[in-house]
């Protein structure tokens, strides 16, 4: 009888390995045939990755799950997030925003928007709960815009990873440097960084000289707006073209060049 | 041999009756419909993503959600349902091989998942069409002349999916196979359905991890089952550049190879099985 238990039970685990080590030769087998699927669909522009390399697991287990199905999920949050901001309530507005481009980090709209409501609009509700804005130190005032910009930019720094070509992120970036951190040098950088970027809009490429004029490289400024105003079109009336040519003269006439 | 195909036309043919007479199939079909016919009206939360991608992306979640379920609930019942009845002993005590009826159970049930995504895709191209003509004769000055989705590239994404359900059901049919009850089999498949889905990102988070049994732990499963991410060809989005022929053959060909190699052990787990 014990050795009947015994001879099934050694049967079953005999049977178990015999199919576990068929498997993983199969696995074995077909991983070239997988590899090569893989680098023909990168090849046709699809890009089936989940999750990118410095980002944490859960934001690919919620994209690899859900599917598709994970848009209608995003925008539902962001509606249940929108009574959070109005009620101003950081911690709940903050993880909702953290949820929704976890769930479609492809969306340009969550992110632009997340950063500017934790850059922006979270400052202001800190502030408040402080006292009158009014009444506010000025040191403390600009350590809570550091602070919030800063995490902001950092959120923002997060969707390149997603959209590493995106003028519109670049742009943010610029802009709350400038107008949180007083940073014109990195906002500089930014604004020019967008201005590369394929699909940047014109006056992208006209603010970031305008910034190098603020901060005293008027020569820098000079320089690119005369390599800017040839590649502008003529018949484009958001291209702007004779504002151009009339800062080229403004800028000539500070430097005494002509 | 000309005998083995007949028999396993006529359990295929069987089969797929039988599976179109179950309730789960318009139960889960009915749903479907009302969902992707649906989200035309959802179409104004679109936040995320265009108005058109949206609708893209929640009909072809649908698809994979219902489909799957469908898959396994339908494979599992199926199968379970001709030894709870004691069908498969009138059948299998005829000259009838125990892989002839694995065979002709699986291309009924891999029929049935055709007509399935094949509806599905269907509804799902005529409601974007409804949404982009609008679109464009809202917005005729901005689009020209122009459309904004390819729909070749959206059958080819839903016979991806019809290939993913082919493999799903091959691995429900080698869970039953060997399992005594219908619940094991479906929660058992589900699970390995998650597997399969998600195995590739465990690759890529542990394969730089220094802690060498964790990934040999985690290279093991990877070999084990499947890689589905493959097929989720439409998961970010419709892409504009048609996906070539070349791929799809490589795809079919994956699951030929996993397919068979699953009711091969599935036939030899079946064989000695008392019914």
């Amino acid at each position: 009888m014990n050795n009947s238990i015994l001879y099934q039970y050694t049967k079953l685990n005999f049977n178990i390995l015999i199919l576990f080590f068929s498997l993983l030769i199969l696995g074995i087998f077909i991983r070239p045939l997988e590899r090569k699927i893989w680098l023909d669909l990168n090849s046709q522009g699809i890009d089936l990755s989940v999750k990118k390399t410095n980002q944490p697991l859960s934001t690919g287990l919620v994209v690899g799950m859900l599917g598709g199905l994970r848009n209608l999920v995003a925008d539902i949050i962001w509606i249940k997030n929108s009574i959070y901001w109005e009620k101003s309530n950081l911690p709940a507005t903050e993880t909702f925003i953290y949820l929704t481009t976890d769930l479609v980090p492809e969306s340009l709209y969550f992110w632009i928007n997340g950063a500017r409501i934790i850059s922006y609009d979270m400052s202001n509700w800190r502030l408040k709960l402080i006292g009158r804005v009014e009444n506010i130190p000025k040191l403390t005032k600009q350590s809570i815009w550091d602070e919030q910009a800063k995490d902001g930019i950092k959120f923002l720094e997060k969707a390149l990873l997603f959209h590493p070509n995106e003028p519109l992120i670049y742009i943010e970036i610029a802009s709350m440097y400038i107008n949180r951190l007083d940073d014109k040098l990195m906002g500089a950088k930014y604004y020019r960084m967008a201005s590369e970027k394929n699909g940047a809009p014109y006056y992208v490429s006209r603010i970031y000289p305008e910034i190098l004029r603020q901060i005293g490289e008027k020569r820098k400024a000079l320089i690119w707006y005369r390599n800017l105003y040839p590649k502008l079109p003529a018949n484009n009336p958001l291209a702007h073209k004779d504002v151009v040519l009339q800062r080229i003269n403004d800028l000539e006439t500070e430097l005494s060049i002509k | 041999m000309l005998n083995s195909i007949r028999r396993v036309y006529l359990i295929t043919e069987n089969c797929l009756r039988e599976s179109i007479r179950q309730k789960i199939f318009y139960a889960i079909l009915f749903i479907s419909i009302g969902m992707i016919t649906g989200i035309y009206f959802l179409r104004e939360l679109n936040f995320g993503s265009s108005e058109i991608n949206f609708i893209f992306n929640l009909g072809y979640g649908t698809i994979l959600l219902f489909g799957s379920i469908l898959t396994i609930t339908i494979s599992a019942q199926l199968f379970f349902s001709e030894i709870e009845n004691r069908n498969a002993i009138t059948i299998l005590a005829k000259p009838i091989r125990k892989s002839e009826f694995i065979l002709g159970k699986f291309l009924g049930i891999i029929i049935l998942l055709a007509l399935f995504t094949g509806i599905m895709i269907s509804i799902l191209i005529l409601v974007l069409k409804f949404g982009e003509t609008k679109l464009l004769l809202n917005n005729t000055a901005f689009y020209a002349d122009e459309r904004l989705l390819n729909y070749t590239n959206l059958i080819i994404y839903s016979i991806a999916q019809w290939l993913k359900f082919v493999m799903i059901c091959a691995i429900t049919i080698l869970v039953s196979s060997y399992s005594q009850t219908i619940i094991f089999s479906t929660v058992s498949s589900f699970l390995i359905l998650t597997i399969c889905q998600l195995q590739y990102l465990a690759r890529i988070t542990y394969s730089s991890t220094d802690f060498i049994p964790l990934n040999w732990f985690v290279a093991m499963i990877s070999y084990l089952f499947p890689n589905f991410q493959i097929f989720n060809l439409g998961e970010h989005g419709a892409t504009s550049t048609t996906i070539s022929l070349m791929l799809m053959v490589k795809l079919l060909l994956y699951t030929t190879i996993y397919s068979s190699a699953y009711l091969y052990i599935a036939t030899i787990c079946f064989s000695r099985r008392e019914i």
